[in-house]
């Protein structure tokens, strides 16, 4: 008990430091990966999305185009990244294959979910955010959708996936 | 009856078996009920304090009332605050106990693990109350700890607000049910099939 708790501290502490050096990296790619989804909505079409200090940035390409500049922190999309290495590497075997394989499956997941974080985000952002261009773009039900999706991932959502992949792995791994 | 010993794969996460790692993500049915019912129950929970009169009449007193005993455990410790609503108030240092930081949002994930869980209603019940109280106790720790190290060393108070103690709130509230669910309930799954 004591020394899945201990290896919880250390997995939480060395994964925070991880996160913490590694996110302007992956801040990039998610910036790129997040591009095309965005760009699927018609008013983000002629826009780039880029990442830089931390902050994913949405600009138009045209200077004559009536969109707003956005930035969204990107650190409070992904830290759900702790909580996913604290907890596999709180179970019984963290260095066996199965738990192994759980844990770079639930990653890749996981690295999906913050993609679609990015579009939730952004989408919000614009539906709710930009005063008079937002209420010229988003219809009442539009905006309301956007804001609680991304509430809903910011406060529950991004550790209830991070919850259901352990879950699952922990099943899994106690059935066999 | 007995259904939850046969295996069903997910036909989502594992197609034929084709090796042990694709096997090893299979879920039976009962596990997928789980799921399903804990997703549906998130989500609803989820709505529901965020409705006006929710938030009116029972998470903004709760906040308050949550506001308070910290002041009171922060005094104790020597802090010297005051609580105003939602704010406590130090020397030179001030937090404000907002939506998300009221631990509600842990609680609901561990209520809705815990309701979607197959086992009797009364081990529920025992673990949704035993469980948001060790959750509540674990806030308060929270906010007394992160208050204090905002005011002696305010620049790691965003990386402890966020990133730590956000991860060890849902870390405990897996943790309550993994435990909960291993030692009551399990008991209940097994007698039934």
């Amino acid at each position: 008990m004591w020394l899945r708790v201990l290896r919880f501290i250390a997995a939480l502490i060395a994964a925070a430091i991880v996160w913490y050096n590694l996110t302007p990296f992956y801040d990039r790619f998610l910036a790129a990966a997040a591009s095309p989804l965005i760009r699927i909505d018609r008013r983000f079409r002629d826009t780039r999305v880029f990442a830089a200090d931390r902050i994913i940035s949405v600009r138009a390409k045209e200077k004559r185009s009536d969109l707003p500049p956005a930035d969204i922190p990107a650190d409070q999309l992904t830290y759900n990244v702790i909580l996913l290495a604290a907890l596999f590497a709180s179970n019984r075997k963290p260095v066996s294959d199965r738990n192994v394989v759980a844990f770079l499956t639930s990653t890749a997941i996981v690295v999906v979910l913050h993609v679609v974080a990015v579009l939730l985000s952004v989408e919000s952002t614009y539906a709710v955010r930009m005063n008079e261009w937002s209420s010229a773009h988003y219809g009442t039900v539009a905006r309301y959708f956007w804001l609680y999706a991304e509430i809903f991932y910011r406060l529950v959502g991004m550790f209830a996936v991070v919850f259901v992949c352990w879950w699952m792995g922990s099943a899994t791994m106690k059935r066999t | 009856m007995g259904e939850a010993t046969i295996y069903h794969p997910c036909l989502i996460l594992a197609k034929g078996e084709r090796s042990d790692t694709i096997r090893s993500v299979r879920l039976d049915r009962r596990q997928l009920r789980f799921l399903i019912r804990f997703a549906v129950l998130l989500t609803v929970l989820f709505l529901v304090i965020f409705l006006e009169p929710v938030d009116r009449n029972v998470i903004a007193p709760f906040t308050r009332g949550l506001t308070r005993v910290s002041a009171v455990l922060l005094n104790v410790l020597g802090e010297e605050v005051t609580a105003h609503g939602t704010l406590i108030q130090g020397r030179g240092f001030a937090v404000d106990i907002k939506g998300g930081c009221n631990g509600v949002e842990a609680m609901l994930l561990l209520c809705a693990a815990i309701a979607a869980f197959d086992a009797p209603w009364r081990a529920r019940l025992m673990g949704l109350l035993a469980g948001s109280a060790a959750l509540m106790a674990f806030n308060l720790v929270r906010i007394v700890s992160l208050y204090m190290i905002g005011e002696r060393w305010r620049r790691l108070f965003d990386t402890f607000h966020l990133a730590v103690w956000q991860t060890i709130m849902f870390a405990v509230a897996a943790s309550i049910f993994a435990f909960w669910s291993g030692r009551f309930a399990s008991k209940h799954v097994a007698a039934r099939s």
